[in-house]
């Protein structure tokens, strides 16, 4: 009886296997050509409770999330049309800030730009910017890596407690751009985004266009300007 | 001749060609042989279906025990989850203490435990061992002391860029690494999967994917500079794959922790003053700060490790006397004071949860551990101050009990036994659930219990009611199943919950509907029994059949013995005594069946047929009609109306107006102690 149990399981079984392997075959039959556009990855950092997810939710989908539940790291892929040109655009929302920081690393190493975020509302988190900002040199080892500052919560002007000086001077000294923005009212949301997307749009094309014909002028002025407010 | 039978066949040296010859020689003519033939034939038919019955037996119970199988199989995956996960905190704290962490909780009973941990330091190699077999290509899997596997399963990888499925694979998850290997499709042997490479713990992170276009229930695995795409079958499986890589972090994070602390202790061995207070007050530079004993620093720490080894209640303690030392003078201006207060809140919080999940039912909650099971959690959450939430899933848990156990009853053998049986368990259940709520929950809530209660009755004579009250079931079985409900309901009143009302209010309008139906089925049958009687007495054939018949109109309170003439007959004729059973079966069980409140359905329904009945006896000159007209006003009658008020303490009105219509000669209205007395002279 059992033997013929064990038979009846191990039949069902190789038949799945079977439908799995087909599945597979079809699915690298379809894989190529069919160009995907450029895939951009982003991991927004800071403090927790900044507003980290609520912006990472309005971008994604147009909705202000007033509880999200944090997780350790979320996953988000979005298509925009940026300079009328499709890319992809890859979103890793951590929530990280009790995480070990050698495991933060491992976060960190996989991404291409950064959203580095603070509450305007919040003096501790503007602080912990810092930190970030150096960890985030120290992992990606690289002076140039594309890096936005962003105070979030710009709707609480009344409860402002980071001074707006204090933060454009900070970007200013990390030659990033700075923008304020709400997750709530959606204000500057697709700015902040798109302004670091180009950011490492036009990096990426500098270095494909650096590594043949060389030297590529545009690209170090165009990225670090001004502070964008 | 002789004789065909089955032992004849059964005898190991049976031989048909003999049997046959034998068979020609001993018969007489082929009439004879034809008959021979054909009783074998009819043994051979008999045969096979006793074979296909016995065939159908063995695959019911085949089936039984397949499903059994699978149940034992995901107890026992559960368990050695379990265990599993026990032994990786055991590992981990092995370890600590080994380095000196101070845990005496582990100490003991890793001392007590000696040749358990051996035991299960084999299985672990074991374990590892098989995985090698199963792995063509693996790795050294025992190369690491302490490795333990967390967690295995088969993945679909999926292309990071394209979002199309790449291959199949099966990966597992150390405590320190993950290991990845593929399906082999030809496999041979153990070997199922192909080694592709493994992963440092400390060199990987777990995303959630939470959007990757049509791609769901994926995750992914960054271990810089690749990107590893994961999909799953399941949420659940996600969830678990995401909560095993939190465990593994977590692990790692500690051994790095401790062995960081053995470094410390290692490079300033002075710190043994720490542990006399009044010492280290005169060493320290501010001696107004006291130091923190070891056990209160490291607090979240040992939560930790309790809340993942279950410990609830030694975590409940555990908290609490940190934040009760926390709030002494002593420890009141303490720098760190705040700030393990926080932590110690926010493990409540993760403890809490926990418990919560521990006893929702939803939640892998499995009815094997009983109620006995969901105390633990109830107690603490009642310390936490979350006795309505507690209430509300110990109630859910009930209720899923209470169906499981109802549920188990076999529907089997008849109606009434089924429904007696579903009764006591569903009590029996009811109770249990009682006792254990008294015990955990205060006084005040017990509101909420009956609410439950009633709600579970409502729901079980809701399906109840369904087979009891079918067109083709008889006011006796009806009555037997009701009585069956109504006395486990009255013995459940010992236990102090008074739920007759709450069923007689379930019964109420199917009891009516029944009354109501079988006096309809009562009065279409009259008419044509009445029209088609023939006017002559019974004849019952033999004395036996005499005596079988008194006793049932005796059963019934009818004396009948002077109409039996001829020793055989019964004088009155089969209409008549067809309406004396029915009629007097609607008043005698219904008498038991009703409720106050439905008196008046009862009364109309003895007051219709009776009528209905005497209506039919006008016109009907024949001298035999009128004689049983005769006996059913002047017998049947009177036992009715006599029965009624013995039973009910009062006259039935309506039948007694009907009778002084029809010129019964009523006695005059004695005490109800002298009406007792007729009836018993009567008997
Ligand atoms: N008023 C206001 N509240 C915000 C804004 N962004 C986030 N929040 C709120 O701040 C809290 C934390 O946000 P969350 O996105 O979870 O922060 P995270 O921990 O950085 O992911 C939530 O209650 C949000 O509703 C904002 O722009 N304006
Ligand atoms: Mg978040």
């Amino acid at each position: 009886m059992f033997s013929a149990l064990t038979y009846q399981l191990s039949t069902t079984f190789l038949e799945e296997q079977k439908k799995c392997e087909g599945l597979v075959a079809a699915a690298n039959m379809s894989k190529k050509p069919a160009t995907q556009p450029t895939l951009h990855k982003v991991i927004m950092v800071g403090s927790g409770g900044v507003g980290k997810s609520a912006l990472t939710l309005q971008f994604m989908y147009d909705e202000f999330v007033e509880d999200y539940e944090p997780t350790k790291a979320d996953s988000y892929r979005k298509k925009v049309v940026l300079d009328g040109e499709e890319v992809q655009i890859d979103i890793l929302d951590t929530a990280g800030q009790e995480d070990y920081a050698a495991i933060r690393d491992n976060y960190f190493r996989s991404g291409e730009g950064f959203l580095c975020v603070f509450s305007i509302t919040e003096p501790e988190s503007f602080d912990a910017t810092q930190e970030f900002r150096e960890q985030i040199l120290r992992v990606k080892n690289d002076e140039n890596i594309p890096f936005l500052l962003v105070g979030n919560k710009s709707d609480l002007a009344d409860k402002r407690r980071v001074p707006l000086d204090a933060c454009r001077e900070r970007a200013q000294h990390w030659q990033v751009p700075y923008v304020e923005t709400s997750a709530k009212t959606r204000d500057n949301v697709d700015k902040a985004f798109l302004t670091l997307i180009r950011q490492m749009s036009w990096l990426k094309q500098g270095l494909a266009a650096a590594e043949e014909p060389p030297d590529q002028p545009s690209r170090r002025c165009a990225v670090r300007c001004c502070t964008i407010c | 001749m002789s004789d065909i039978n089955m032992e004849k066949f059964a005898v190991p040296e049976f031989n048909p060609e003999r049997f046959v010859k034998e068979l020609a020689k001993s018969c007489v003519g082929g009439e004879e042989l034809h008959q021979q033939k054909e009783k074998i034939q009819t043994l051979a038919e008999e045969t096979a279906s006793a074979l296909k019955k016995n065939v159908y037996e063995n695959y019911m119970q085949f089936i039984e025990t397949a499903t059994e199988i699978s149940h034992l199989e995901a107890e026992m995956y559960k368990l050695s989850h379990l265990l599993s996960e026990q032994r990786t905190v055991l590992t981990t704290l092995s370890h600590a203490s080994i380095l000196g962490n101070e845990n005496t909780i582990s100490r003991e009973s890793l001392d007590n435990h000696d040749v358990e941990a051996e035991k299960a330091e084999e299985q672990r190699r074991n374990k590892l061992i098989i995985i090698s077999e199963k792995v063509e290509g693996c790795m050294n899997l025992l190369d690491v002391p302490d490795r333990v596997l967390l967690h295995e399963g088969d993945l679909l990888e999926i292309d990071a860029d394209e979002n199309t499925a790449l291959q199949r694979m099966h990966v597992y998850l150390f405590n320190d690494c993950l290991m990845l290997t593929s399906w082999i499709s030809n496999r041979r042997g153990a070997t199922r999967y192909q080694f592709q490479c493994s992963y440092p713990i400390s060199s990987l992170a777990a995303v959630n994917v939470h959007d990757l276009g049509n791609v769901k229930q994926a995750f992914k695995v960054l271990v810089f500079p690749d990107t590893r795409v994961f999909q799953c079958n399941s949420l659940t499986i996600k969830k678990d794959w995401l909560d095993k890589f939190e465990l593994a972090k977590k692990m790692h994070i500690e051994k790095e922790n401790s062995k960081q602390k053995k470094k410390e202790s290692l490079d300033k061995p002075k710190s043994e003053s720490l542990d006399s207070p009044s010492l280290s007050v005169e060493k320290l530079p501010s001696p107004q700060i006291p130091v923190l004993p070891e056990w209160l620093a490291d607090v979240t720490e040992e939560l930790d490790v309790l809340i993942v080894e279950r410990h609830f209640q030694k975590t409940y303690d555990l908290m609490v006397s940190a934040q009760k030392s926390l709030n002494t003078e002593e420890f009141k201006n303490h720098p760190q004071r705040a700030d393990i207060l926080k932590r110690i809140e926010q493990k409540q919080k993760v403890l809490i949860e926990i418990l919560l999940k521990e006893l929702d039912v939803t939640h892998n909650w499995s009815p094997r551990g009983g109620l006995r099971s969901s105390r633990h959690p109830v107690i603490i959450l009642n310390k936490f101050n979350m006795t309505s939430q507690a209430c509300e899933l110990f109630l859910a848990i009930c209720s899923h009990t209470v169906k499981v156990h109802v549920k188990g009853v076999q529907l089997e053998g008849s109606i009434n036994s089924y429904v007696k049986q579903v009764g006591e368990v569903f009590f029996c259940s009811l109770s249990d659930a009682l006792t254990e709520f008294i015990t955990l929950f205060p006084k005040n809530k017990i509101s909420a219990f009956i609410v439950w209660a009633s709600m579970q009755l409502r729901i079980l004579m809701s399906q109840l009611i369904k087979q009891i009250f079918t067109p083709q079931c008889a006011l006796e079985s009806v009555l037997e199943c009701v009585s069956s409900l109504r006395e486990q309901c009255l013995l459940f009143c010992e236990f102090g919950l008074d739920l007759r009302f709450q069923m007689d209010s379930c019964l109420r309008s199917p009891i009516i509907k029944a009354l109501k139906e079988y006096k309809e089925k009562v009065l279409d049958c009259m008419k044509t029994k009445v029209s088609d009687d023939k006017w002559t007495p019974i004849n019952m054939h033999t004395k036996a059949g005499v005596n079988k018949f008194l006793l049932q109109m005796e059963n019934l309170g009818l004396i009948l013995a002077k109409y039996i003439i001829n020793e055989t007959w019964v004088d009155l004729s089969s209409s008549t005594v067809w309406f004396a059973q029915s009629v007097i079966t609607v008043q005698k069980i219904g008498l038991k069946l009703v409720t106050k409140d439905m008196m008046d359905v009862l009364d109309e329904s003895i007051h219709a047929i009776f009528k209905s009945r005497l209506m039919l006896s006008i016109g009907n000159d024949s001298s035999y009609a009128q004689k049983n007209f005769k006996f059913i006003l002047d017998t049947v009658m009177p036992l009715m109306l006599r029965c009624y008020k013995e039973e009910v303490g009062y006259d039935n009105e309506k039948l007694v107006t009907l009778a002084k219509k029809f010129g019964v000669n009523i006695a005059p209205p004695k005490k109800s102690n002298i009406t007792k007395y007729t009836s018993n002279e009567y008997l």
